[in-house]
């Protein structure tokens, strides 16, 4: 009887367990990592990984950025993007802006029930771009960069192939002493805007790397990859920015003018005398003449609104301007796009684009794109996430050249002067020129760039691309840069 | 005299006639001071003016309404009163010749300021339809016109045709008042000019119906 009464308990024991494991497999895990390696870059463009796993299907991953304060209340960006769900891992990676925040906050939903969730506090943030090392002594590096610096330590395979991924990113040191990264990733870094070093004799696991370094001086896009056989602290003094250009300063002087021209109104005096001299026809029209003055005040009345509507109506209810940022580097350009919507009825703007406004406001982002309301007469500049295209402006020789399709037109080296146009397969010598006034589409720019910044314009038919090769004559012996 | 003569008669009467000057001035007044000058660009001048132009077509329409709704019928108006010919009693066919010329005079009143809103509309580019706009400011001025026909006559009934000169400003606010404090768009001329209001165009448009019965009704009063 005891025997048979400890073999129950032993059956509903193990069954109770079994129950348990199999309730506990069947838990979903979700794990979300924001920033390289977790570290968030304030101000920039970062990595968003999330993996889940045993989620239901259909489940939507949702992160609110609270870029409100106290005075101006939440002001929420919301990211919303689909997770494939079902039995094993889900995996979603997308790159997001992150702007200041006060909060944010993450739940992947599913079936109408929250799965997981979690938060980041607001005072985790920094917007101190990132030195990446690739390394087994990362503590040497620590150690040889300033102390305001930020070196993280991460692994091969967490470096994103996304370009807009590095924005954020200063540097990427690899050293031989880990697994190789892809060269995918470490062009990404360098085309857009990172110093990726090679530091010291790399083994030949390393070789396939040392392809990045190119026939332009290392540049590609807007960084450039360099290597190094010095210290800790030689590699610390390489990383420092001097020569390219400021990015984020580039891209806020370029949106500071505005890109679309609103509407030509009628001049008020206008309206009123008009408005007057039809008031006194209307009721003259009518006291005087009765019926037939009646009828004709009514016709007048009609044909006036006519008039009003074709003379007053703007052509389209919203009107949209572009200009796009290029930093050429060797064969590659890192292209920010700016975009200026304005809308004179209220309305919603649904745009397919990987963007985000420059200014303070609400706004989401999901599979189609980015969504935002907008007040009637108002307008909102928004920046693409930045993207790698084909540089058309190389140096060959002592010469410029033109390898793409459409003219460049309105060049000018900084400190040189104006250079004139430059037609697709045409060749320029760059000259010291007369300075006049520069062109308004790049005049701001200028303050910003170094000497020897190549700068040009193209299509500026349906919206100007500023090209800025930076330190293309650097280096090149040209008197009075 | 056809209807449209009736009506530009009608207009032509001082009350009616000072009513059309004040509505075009007020609304000179006001593009005058909504329409951006010098350098701005935004023009949101039919935010005012469409809302101005319906809130006074339905004031007026009220007033005139009342005005005639609360006539006394020829039966106490005593035998030996003999009334005026703009000024018939009550019920007679000559009110109902004089509801329909008000009515179609208070059509001319929207017709006449349509110039207005158009303009602020084409320049404002809302995202109000044009459309709404001119219907609704229509329906405004002939349904509150229907509705102060039949606020005259329960004033009439009611014995209190001493209160109209306040009881017509008082629908008007209270109109807004309900509309505010329910949160609804059903009587609130103001509102209802600046975004599409279904139920405010169902009973202005059944108001107007009562106002077009009313002035199509030829019969003799009974003796």
């Amino acid at each position: 009887m005891t025997i048979g009464l400890k073999r129950h308990l032993a059956v509903v024991v193990a069954t109770s367990c079994l129950a348990l494991l199999a309730t506990a497999a069947a838990q979903p895990q979700v794990q979300m990592e924001l920033g390289l390696g977790g570290n968030v870059v304030v101000g920039a463009w970062n990595p968003l990984r999330v993996v889940a796993r045993d989620v239901p299907l259909g489940s939507r991953l949702e992160v609110t950025f609270d870029h409100g304060s106290l005075r101006d209340g939440p002001v929420p960006f919301v990211l919303s993007l689909p997770v494939a769900g079902g039995p094993g891992l889900s995996v979603v990676e997308r790159t997001v802006y992150v702007a200041p925040f006060s909060s944010v906050s993450w739940a992947v939903v599913g079936q109408d029930a929250v799965v997981a969730s979690g938060a980041i506090a607001g005072r985790d943030q920094d917007d101190t771009p990132l030195d990446v090392v690739l390394t087994r002594r990362s503590g040497a590096f620590a150690a040889a960069f300033p102390e305001d610096a930020r070196v993280v330590d991460v692994t091969a395979s967490q470096l994103p192939l996304d370009v807009a991924a590095y924005d954020g990113v200063r540097s990427v040191i690899v050293d031989g002493t880990t697994v190789p990264p892809r060269l995918a990733a470490l062009a990404a870094a360098a085309a857009s805007g990172a110093v990726v070093v090679l530091n010291g004799p790399l083994p030949e696991s390393h070789r396939e790397l040392e392809l990045l370094l190119g026939q332009h001086g290392g540049r590609l896009g807007a960084g450039r990859v360099v290597s190094s056989t010095g210290s800790a602290a030689d590699v610390a003094r390489l990383v420092a920015p001097e020569g390219s250009v400021p990015r984020a300063e580039v891209v806020q002087a370029a949106a500071a003018a505005p890109l679309v021209t609103p509407p030509a109104q009628l001049r008020q005096h206008l309206v009123i005398v008009v408005a007057v001299v039809f008031s006194v026809l209307a009721v003259l029209l009518t006291r005087v003449f009765g019926g037939p003055g009646l009828v004709s005040s009514a016709l007048v009345a009609v044909l006036l609104s006519l008039a009003a509507w074709q003379a007053a109506r703007p052509p389209a209810p919203q009107v949209v301007g572009t200009k796009t940022i290029a930093i050429v580097g060797g064969e590659l350009a890192l292209s920010t796009l700016l975009e200026e919507h304005y809308t004179l009825p209220s309305a919603r703007l649904d745009l397919a684009i990987q963007a985000r406004p420059l200014d303070v406001r609400p706004y989401r982002v999901d599979e189609a794109g980015l969504h935002l309301s907008l007040d009637g007469w108002r307008s909102v500049v928004l920046a693409g996430a930045p993207r790698v295209i084909d540089a058309p402006l190389v140096l060959e020789g002592d010469d410029l050249v033109n390898r793409g399709s459409v003219p460049l037109t309105q060049v000018l080296v900084v400190g040189l002067g104006p250079q004139g146009d430059l037609q697709p397969g045409a060749t320029l010598r760059p000259r010291d020129q007369e300075d006049g006034p520069p062109p308004q589409d790049y005049a701001r720019l200028l303050d910003l760039l170094v000497p020897g910044t190549v700068v040009a314009l193209s299509g500026c038919d349906t919206g100007c691309t500023v090209w800025l090769a930076p330190g293309v004559l650097a280096g090149q012996g040209w008197e009075g840069l | 005299m056809n209807l449209v003569g009736l009506a530009a008669a009608r207009l032509s009467r001082q009350d009616m006639l000072q009513g059309l000057t004040a509505l075009l001035a007020a609304l000179c007044v006001v593009l005058a001071l909504r329409w951006p000058s010098g350098a701005a660009v935004v023009n949101d001048s039919w935010f005012v003016v469409a809302p101005v132009r319906c809130m006074l077509l339905a004031f007026g329409g009220l007033a005139w309404g009342t005005a005639l709704g609360c006539r006394q019928r020829r039966s106490e108006l005593g035998e030996t009163y003999v009334p005026l010919p703009w000024s018939p009693p009550f019920g007679e066919p000559a009110w109902h010749r004089e509801v329909a010329a008000t009515l179609i005079a208070m059509l001319s009143l929207a017709v006449v300021t349509a110039p207005f809103d158009v303009l602020a509309h084409a320049a404002t580019y809302p995202g109000t339809s044009v459309a709404w706009s001119l219907a609704v400011a229509t329906l405004s001025a002939t349904g509150f016109f229907g509705l102060g026909l039949g606020l005259g006559r329960a004033s009439r009934v009611a014995h209190l045709v001493a209160l109209l000169p306040l009881l017509v400003p008082a629908v008007l606010a209270g109109a807004v008042w309900l509309d505010l404090s329910l949160g609804i768009r059903l009587a609130n001329p103001w509102f209802a000019a600046l975004r599409p209001a279904p139920w405010y165009a169902a009973l202005m448009a059944v108001a107007t119906i009562a106002a077009v019965v009313t002035a199509m009704k030829r019969r003799e009063e009974k003796p």
